[in-house]
């Protein structure tokens, strides 16, 4: 079983291709806003690579968001028109579940950040405990300074954004915030996080899979900085 | 100071207005353009495609509403004419451009100001006579003072 896994949530975009547990190839690339020009064109540069036709894929795995607005559209209308015409399932996987997941080993929790803009970050809190992978906190949209009271113990902070903010976060959380290696998110985790779904056959509905949008309701009154 | 006056006599000095504004442009600037039917929005952008060199003509996006012209920087043309409620600019996924790497001009921006960034240069356009035109600058944040300040 032949698994495509499509990530279009950030800037940085990836794509990989993984049979019966075993990565046969994967692509992670600084994509920038150009996610509608530059996935299908890597799709079959790397079914090449792999040496293997995408008709032998079984199920698509697309990351759902939080993310990129546009990015997210693209990633997830291709997963939708290849799981159609390929006539195999599909399931959304969490963005910011995998940005965690590439940490799974640490013995904290994990808190995966994606810049929500306007100030605003999304977030989530996943942990491996007993040895069973976790969401201890859903994807929501929060800002650094509220992070400090939601965030009760030491936590690995990651994802592309992180750098970024990395003063922010440990001016406001002290010991509590430390901030992971940064390492770019890599679509082939996408088969390990699907592993339970597949096995029980919980598909996604391609016709009402949505991208995760966090955004608030529109008419709030922004806060001004 | 807090805010600054232009008295543009023509098209032409509207352009050129216009076009210092194209040059002393960053990545994520955001352009705000206020003003009624022919007050000049669409020519002050041909000017700011001109100053981010910009051969290509800026035509009016009011039908497709975003146009990407590529130049020193690539401006992303707004134009919120044609939308009439505030879900239909939330459901476009602006933010992908305003927080992006190019210069954001959007034509009737009054439209959806309260989905705007707050840090963004307004720029309120009205009539004094058939070819003279008061462009009104209001800086939201430190980038567009300083931005206002060079223009003058």
């Amino acid at each position: 079983m032949m698994l495509l896994a499509i990530d279009t949530s950030t800037d940085s975009a990836g794509l990989a291709l993984v049979q019966d547990g075993k990565m046969l190839a994967e692509a992670t690339w600084r994509c920038g806003q150009n996610h509608s020009v530059e996935l299908l064109p890597r799709l079959t540069q790397l079914l090449k690579e792999a040496g293997v036709e995408l008709q032998s894929a079984s199920c698509i795995l697309v990351a759902k968001g939080p993310g990129s607005f546009n990015g997210l559209r693209v990633g997830l209308s291709t997963a939708k028109g290849l799981a159609f015409s390929l006539d195999i399932p599909i399931i959304g996987i969490s963005s910011l579940e995998l940005e965690a997941r590439q940490h799974a080993e640490s013995d904290l929790p994990i808190g995966p950040i994606f810049n929500a803009r306007r100030g605003d970050i999304a977030t989530a809190l996943y942990q491996k405990r007993d040895n069973k992978w976790q969401q201890l906190a859903a994807e929501h949209i929060t800002t650094v300074e509220a992070l400090d009271s939601e965030i009760t113990e030491k936590t690995l902070f990651c994802g592309e954004y992180v750098p970024i903010i990395a003063s922010q976060l440990k001016e406001r959380l002290k010991d509590k915030a430390v901030i992971a290696p940064d390492k770019p998110r890599r679509a082939g985790l996408m088969a390990e996080l699907a592993k339970e779904r597949l096995e029980a056959e919980d598909y996604d509905n391609p016709a009402t899979l949505q991208p995760l949008y966090l955004r608030r309701p529109a008419i709030t009154q922004r806060r001004h900085r | 100071m807090n805010q600054p006056e232009i008295i543009s006599n023509s098209p032409e000095e509207t352009q050129e207005f216009g076009a210092r504004l194209g040059e002393l442009a960053r990545p994520g600037d955001i352009f705000l353009l206020v003003g009624k039917l022919g007050a000049g929005k669409t020519c002050l952008t041909q000017g700011i495609a001109r100053g981010l060199g910009i051969k290509e003509y800026a035509a009016s996006p009011s039908f497709v509403v975003v146009r990407e012209l590529y130049g020193r920087l690539p401006l992303y043309h707004m134009d919120f004419y044609r939308l009439d409620n505030l879900d239909e600019i939330t459901d476009l996924g602006l933010d992908d451009y305003f927080y992006g790497q190019g210069v954001s001009v959007v034509e009737w921006a009054e439209k959806g100001l309260s989905l705007l960034p707050p840090e963004h240069l307004l720029i309120e356009m009205s009539y004094i006579s058939d070819t003279g035109r008061r462009l009104k600058l209001k800086a939201g944040g430190k980038r567009y003072r300083e931005l206002v300040a060079k223009l003058k």
